[in-house]
């Protein structure tokens, strides 16, 4: 636990110190699966018995889950890998700039970190995983949406007093304010990200519809980026 | 004697979350350590749908993502891991006979390194209320008793299986849950395995590698809330709706195969890239195909007054499972039972063990009946026991061996015979008999060629098992190793 401790804490540092100059997704890619595979099996051989009775829950995270016995490793060992419950929970509060203390948010982390994955291996990746980081960063989106200091930072000049239809009239600056915080800082001037662009543009305008709240509609697109494999994949 | 079956509860709920402590075993440090001796019960968490064959038609997204959907004449495969080394040859007796004849007991004394001096030598007197012989005195036949009704019991066999597995190991490739899907063609609605366990199997032990597959779609419960949360859009739901969160979760997918396609070979195969997508993919499904108070055990009157106690957390999973089974929701489950490394802690604890095992499949079983659908359950553990008088005394993989259980949908499945390999006289499993004898990993085999044959898929068992590589080992050998009838 000590080492993953020491993970989870050395992500939020660098996150922390990387986002000054460049996207956390950037950056928690350079610190690759690897090396939470090696302590999460250093872990398992290693674990002090007393620390963890009673807490199975921690122990079957730490399951080895048997996919280096039947598929060839140069698949499983690919040096990309989905980030686990620690590194997402920290990476989500290091974007948004939701402190990971924020009791709504440590609330929903508590309560979805067993569905969140363990082990980076994307091979067994699964769709209640993808689907817990989805509703882990509607947590975070819905804070920082919520936080008159917070939202400048993520939704650039949304005006949040305005209906919805008017707020988003124009959506292209609040998406590329979005992917620009969550993806790297000059994302949304790729020629590649114009599809990305177009696909969360078209977003917006569904789930408008009907919408009184300014800040619900941004937090939803605020999720489906921040739920994406640009930030949950390194 | 009679088994007081609330004592035995009783006792397994005090003592299930205590740890043993061998002097002739090292003090436990690594997971599956801990988990055989019972510091962990069955504490993990039931499989979340690893949708790696996934239900989207991937065509939006470009990939394809193969769909679970429930096949309609599809027999749930249910398989128990009782993790430490149980002793289920002293709860089901075995004989030396070969070939499918009828049951030969082993010599006067040669039961006693099972449990069974001479008062309980099978030849006293056996319980064949399942079919298969029984001692009288089992703690899993207690524990089967406890919950199912006569009329369940009346449609249900147990046979056996005898077959040497390591000691204390999880490495023992007992599980063939993978393989069982594929087998039969096997999907189900929302998932297609469901287990308490994070491996590949759905529990601790190792997967059979022959037809081991990665892409399953799994669910990993540590309670029945786990089946629910699964589909349950949450707070997106609650500030927008059900429908935008499913929008949302379509964007994310989009959004990540682009990023994921962006991977060079090198990174990240293709084959992996798929799975990656697919994960994404089935997330939309989760949240927009079921109706989560469908799912849950507690709204179910046929779970609700089934023998569950669903206050109590191994229920619940055992619940949750048996449920997704039962409803085509999951093809098939895994459950994964620890402290049964219970030599040295008296009979009273051993009693108690194996009765919480055998009411965790009669649950199973009882709810399948209440359903009027047909289940196969398989039964392994990770070594065995040797005793001295009744008390189990040490480590005895020798001794090892498995059940294969089947409710038919309305009368008790036919059988060839109720046991695949044999005891010896010396009271250990006959290993000049069958190949499976000393090798876990054909008995896994043995135990899904089983459960296919009595599915009526034996053709696509062999397929499948060839695709991977392997003739059938039990082709033209039903006398030895086919316990079990065609059920269609």
């Amino acid at each position: 636990m000590l080492r993953l401790k020491i993970t989870h804490t050395w992500a939020l540092l660098t996150c922390l110190m990387a986002s000054l100059t460049f996207g956390c997704g950037d950056l928690l890619r350079k610190n690759g699966s690897k090396t939470v595979r090696k302590n999460g099996q250093n872990a398992e051989e290693t674990v002090n018995a007393e620390e963890f009775e009673g807490k199975g829950q921690t122990l079957e995270e730490l399951e080895d889950d048997g996919i280096d016995e039947v598929m060839n490793p140069a698949l499983v060992d690919t040096g990309v890998g989905f980030r686990n419950f620690d590194q997402i929970n920290q990476s989500y509060s290091s974007l948004t700039g939701v402190p990971s203390d924020n009791p709504v948010v440590a609330q929903a982390f508590l309560d979805l970190r067993g569905s969140l994955p363990f082990k980076p291996t994307v091979a067994t990746i699964t769709p209640g995983q993808v689907s817990a980081y989805t509703k882990l960063a509607a947590f975070y989106c819905d804070e920082a949406a919520k936080d008159q200091g917070l939202r400048s930072a993520i939704f650039g000049n949304l005006d949040f007093n305005a209906a919805p239809a008017q707020a988003f009239q124009n959506p292209a600056p609040v998406v590329a304010s979005v992917v620009n915080r969550f993806f790297r800082p000059d994302y949304a001037g790729l020629a590649e990200a114009a599809p990305d662009l177009a696909e969360i543009e078209s977003l917006v305008q569904e789930i408008l519809v009907g919408k009184t709240d300014t800040s619900a509609v941004a937090m939803g697109l605020c999720t489906a980026v921040l739920s994406s494999a640009g930030v949950t994949l390194y | 004697m009679v088994m007081d079956s609330k004592k035995l509860l009783k006792r397994y709920r005090q003592v299930r979350n205590q740890p043993i402590l061998h002097q002739d075993h090292k003090v436990p440090v690594t997971r599956r350590e801990l988990l055989g001796q019972g510091f962990l019960s069955m504490a993990g968490a039931l499989v979340m749908p690893s949708f790696l064959n996934c239900v989207i038609s991937r065509a939006a997204y470009g990939a394809e993502c193969s769909s679970t959907g429930m096949v309609s004449d599809h027999i749930p495969y249910l398989h128990v891991e009782l993790s430490g080394g149980a002793s289920i040859a002293g709860n089901f007796v075995f004989g030396k006979q070969r070939d499918g004849a009828p049951l030969e007991l082993l010599g006067p004394t040669s039961y006693d390194s099972l449990g069974l001096p001479a008062e309980f030598h099978p030849s006293t007197g056996m319980d064949m209320s399942f079919g298969g012989p029984f001692v009288p005195t089992s703690g899993f036949l207690a524990g089967m008793n406890s919950v199912m009704s006569p009329e369940a019991i009346a449609k249900t066999v147990v046979t056996g299986g005898a077959g040497v597995s390591n000691d204390d190991s999880r490495g023992n490739p007992l599980n063939g849950s993978n393989l069982a899907i594929a087998a039969v063609g096997g999907n189900g609605n929302l998932v297609q395995l469901a287990g308490t366990g994070a491996a590949l199997s759905g529990g601790r032990t190792r997967e059979l590698d022959i037809g081991a597959n990665p892409a399953l779609s799994k669910v990993q419960i540590a309670q029945s809330a786990d089946v629910l949360n699964l589909v349950d859009p949450g707070l997106l739901a609650e500030r927008l709706s059900a429908e935008d969160a499913a929008k949302i979760a379509t964007a994310a997918g989009k959004l990540s195969a682009a990023r994921i396609s962006a991977f060079n070979q090198k990174d990240l195969p293709a084959q992996i890239k798929e799975l990656a997508e697919c994960g994404y993919i089935n997330s939309v499904e989760l949240l927009t195909k079921y109706d989560a108070q469908s799912l849950s055990p507690e709204n179910d009157p046929l779970v609700t007054t089934t023998g569950f106690d669903l206050t109590d957390a191994d229920d619940q999973k055992v619940a949750s499972i048996a449920k997704l089974l039962t409803d085509g929701n999951a093809a098939a489950g895994t459950i994964d039972k620890g402290g049964y490394d219970y030599h040295g802690r008296g009979r009273a604890t051993q009693d108690s063990q194996d009765f919480a095992a055998g009411r965790d499949v009669g649950l199973a079983l009882e709810l399948a009946h209440k359903k009027g659908i047909p289940m196969f359950v398989g039964v392994t553990s990770d070594g065995s026991v040797s005793f001295r008088g009744r008390d189990a005394a040490s480590d005895s993989g020798a001794r090892g061996s498995y059940l294969m259980i089947a409710i038919g949908a309305t009368a008790r499945p036919e059988v060839n015979s109720f046991q695949v390999g044999a005891f010896s006289d010396a009271g250990a499993v006959d290993t000049a008999y069958l190949d499976t004898a000393n090798a876990p990993r054909l008995q896994a085999l043995n135990i899904v060629y089983n459960y296919a044959v009595f599915s009526g898929k034996q053709a696509t068992f062999e397929e499948q098992i060839s695709k991977a590589g392997v003739n059938n080992p039990f082709a033209g050998k039903d006398l030895q190793y086919l316990a079990f009838k065609p059920s269609r």
